[in-house]
């Protein structure tokens, strides 16, 4: 998961992307006419996008609008404060082992 | 526990051992690996790298950045091929308090993504904590650069 969102965010553009669609949906063709690169190249930044979680695709006939996806952000950082939570958790289990069996004789 | 906020994150916990005993968990891959990964290989020297496979395909990678004995282990963080963060570029800090019959371990995770990304013509240090606003479902108000950043 994590890896999809640092890779989306690593290009400029799709941060650029990001920011025009923070106050609702776009269509990709509207998102591509802020860009001079190849409407096939904003495509391919969108579907990156996409595939991390950090935009979501509406699709109304054959047009898509693309619009932010706030859970993506809090995804990020619930990925590592979990990752840390669980973590601490297990070490303080691990440490204390350790430390009744250093102590031995008397306790455990 | 937890205090956090989108480029930092702290936390505390109390264990009911040593520091010198606890120290170990961060130096010796045999014992780091009963916490944090599946699979480790370090180097615990100053300058020395590490490498965590964190659950079979996140990899985090980094080096040692200062190692105090029993009170202070400064770690570079990030994950492999990830432009992003990539190896190092944020940091961790773990520090041992002695306290009572244990340790007050803190925990501070700096330069989380948002203010490392290397900045494009606007400045990513504009976007992100706008972006964090609206992550959070706040308005940020009008951007007084929406002229200059997008045409």
């Amino acid at each position: 998961m994590i890896e999809k969102v640092l890779h989306a965010l690593a290009e400029p553009r799709r941060r650029d992307i990001l920011y025009l669609v923070r106050d609702g949906e776009l269509t990709s063709s509207a998102i591509a006419s802020h860009f001079e690169i190849s409407a096939p190249a904003v495509s391919q930044h969108l579907k990156v996008l996409e595939q991390s979680g950090l935009v979501v695709v509406r699709r109304d006939g054959t047009k898509r609008y693309y619009g932010i996806r706030r859970d993506g952000f809090a995804e990020l950082k619930q990925y590592i404060d979990r990752f840390w939570d669980d973590s601490l958790l297990r070490l303080k289990e691990a440490a204390e082992e350790e430390e009744r069996r250093r102590n031995g004789t008397n306790k455990q | 526990m937890a205090q956090t906020n989108s480029e930092i994150i702290v936390k505390e916990i109390f264990i009911e051992a040593h520091p010198e005993t606890l120290f170990s968990f961060f130096t010796d891959a045999d014992k780091m690996v009963r916490w944090m990964g599946r699979q480790i290989l370090l180097e615990p020297k100053i300058g020395g790298k590490y490498r965590i496979d964190v659950n079979g395909s996140d990899i985090a990678m980094g080096e040692y950045v200062e190692i105090v004995p029993y009170e202070k282990i400064v770690m570079s963080w990030g994950w492999e091929k990830s432009k992003i963060v990539p190896p190092g570029s944020s940091k961790v800090e773990f520090r041992l308090t002695p306290k009572e019959n244990g340790t007050n371990l803190v925990l501070t995770h700096y330069d989380l993504p948002a203010s490392e990304i290397p900045s494009h013509q606007q400045g990513w240090s504009h976007y992100m904590p706008r972006i964090k606003e609206i992550a959070e479902g706040r308005d940020p108000g009008v951007d007084p650069w929406t002229e200059l950043a997008m045409h």
